[in-house]
């Protein structure tokens, strides 16, 4: 059994724009998916079908079936769009207190996880006077003190410096194998040799699907970004098998 | 000449984010002002283009009365207001008073984004978005082209339109970012800002280049050619694949 699964999802706006078309995917327990594409292909509309919060959005219609035998966290592209108190403490209790948790283990909760994710400095902060890299690492936060089974992080390094990068990148491999993922990313450059499989999505279909090896070279001719060295053994004609797949 | 003297900047009821900044901007160049997060990159684009005012010190713009600064926003949709693609890329042209039309096809050609022309700004994705705030500035043609994180969200696709544009614009353009890559490849010199306030000033290459600078250590990644250079001991360090490439078929 899968932890989730979409079947034959389509998407579209109002204007008939077929933005995602019959998608069928499924994630399992503890999987990492890298869900690459280029702008636009409908990666964000698929991460937020799979968290189950495309459904009511306004100016969409969706079609198609999910199932799901776990629970999913959504981390958003904008992460200041999940945040809904004044306070970084109050904000991550919030999916805590909706599950009626007891108020001394909603605080237990949240010290554990903050120190997991080097947080902990932020809990007393006002949400205004968070940096963008701290923003996501709240918002983070906010979602895995549900402890959720899966996942979906959009677009989540795009915006972050290497420092704040690296936090995310220690969570990401902390929750590995605990906690299915999937990571919505244009730039696979970090997470391509610490996934367990990779699908690229092209103008709302997936165009292919499997280990980050055997999708290299539709990576590249999707215009995902590479590793450097992967891009440059890739141009040298050098076979998927071999090439570098780190910036090392 | 843009320069920056001994500007200081507070938030009323914030952080201090400049004390005595004083920086040089050259006309006609593309400039990136690189720092990690919080480091004040955005406040000190929203200096330039007037929308706060410096707590002390002065912004002045040689050669220009009143130069007009186009800003690209960080979060795209904060910049979109109008019901269609290319009405939103029409709005500045027209209230500078240019030829339209001609200015809005140019715009939407250079970066690759006819085909959303008649679509609703707000049903795009976050690229698309942020390729249509830039579009929407680059058609009204302003003496300063301001950009905050322009890179984020774009796919290799729009991140080379994207610098193609920049690197033939006869216009001066600060771009703002923490993508060394992106300010490798396009920007002629870069302005490096850290918590302590300026950091390093200077070409491109000289700065991003100097094995004695640790980016790292201020939150910054050195650019990816460059660790693929060092790596093997290539000089100078390519700034495309293809220039990688040659390199490697060019070694005896």
């Amino acid at each position: 059994m899968s932890v989730i699964t979409v079947e034959e999802l389509t998407v579209r706006a109002t204007d008939e724009t077929t933005l995602v078309r019959d998608v069928s995917l499924s994630i399992e327990w503890g999987e990492t998916v890298l869900l690459a594409g280029p702008s636009g292909s409908g990666k964000t509309l698929l991460g937020t079908a799979i968290a189950g919060l495309l459904a009511d959005q306004p100016g969409l219609s969706v079609t198609g079936q999910r199932t799901r035998d776990g629970n999913v966290g959504l981390l958003m592209q904008n992460p200041r769009r999940q945040l809904v108190r004044e306070r970084v403490r109050a904000d991550v209790a919030f999916g805590l207190e909706n599950q009626g948790l007891e108020p001394a283990r909603i605080q237990d909760r949240i010290e554990t996880w903050a120190e997991e994710l080097s947080a902990t400095g932020l809990l007393d902060r006002k949400i205004d006077s968070l940096s963008r890299g701290e923003t996501t690492l709240v918002a983070l936060l906010g979602a895995l003190v549900t402890d959720p089974d899966l996942m979906v992080l959009d677009e989540p390094l795009a915006p972050l410096d290497d420092r704040n990068r690296r936090l995310v990148i220690e969570a990401i491999e902390a929750l590995q194998g605990e906690t299915a993922l999937l990571v919505a990313e244009h730039d696979a450059t970090t997470l391509l040799s610490s996934v367990d499989r990779v699908v690229l999505l092209e103008a709302g279909r997936i165009d292919a699907s499997g280990p980050p090896r055997e999708v290299l070279q539709p990576l590249n001719d999707a215009g995902v970004k590479l590793p450097f060295a992967t891009d440059v053994a890739l141009a040298q004609g050098e076979s998927p098998d071999s090439v570098p797949i780190t910036e090392e | 000449m843009i320069e920056i003297r001994n500007i200081g900047f507070e938030f009323e009821d914030g952080p201090t984010v400049f004390e005595d900044l004083s920086v040089s901007l050259e006309s006609g160049q593309t400039v990136a002002v690189l720092g990690a997060n919080g480091t004040g990159k955005t406040t000190l684009l929203r200096l330039l283009a007037g929308l706060i005012e410096p707590t002390s010190g002065e912004i002045r713009v040689s050669g220009e009365d009143d130069p007009a600064v186009g800003l690209a926003p960080e979060t795209p949709a904060d910049g979109l207001f109008a019901q269609s693609v290319e009405s939103e890329v029409a709005f500045f042209p027209t209230n500078r008073g240019l030829s339209v039309d001609e200015r809005v096809q140019d715009a939407l050609d250079q970066l690759n984004i006819e085909h959303l022309a008649e679509r609703d700004p707000y049903s795009l994705s976050e690229g698309e978005k942020r390729l249509v705030t830039i579009a929407a500035v680059l058609s009204g043609n302003p003496d300063v082209v301001a950009l905050d994180e322009p890179t984020s969200g774009l796919d290799m696709s729009g991140l080379d339109r994207l610098g193609d544009r920049i690197k033939r614009i006869k216009r001066t353009v600060v771009l703002v970012t923490h993508d060394t890559d992106f300010a490798w490849r396009y920007a002629d010199s870069v302005v490096v800002l850290s918590d302590a306030g300026l950091e390093r000033q200077g070409p491109t290459e000289a700065v991003l280049n100097d094995p004695e600078f640790g980016l790292e250590a201020i939150g910054l990644p050195t650019p990816r050619p460059v660790v693929w250079a060092r790596e093997r001991g290539v000089e100078p360090a390519p700034t495309t694949v293809s220039e990688a490439v040659s390199f490697l078929e060019d070694e005896p």
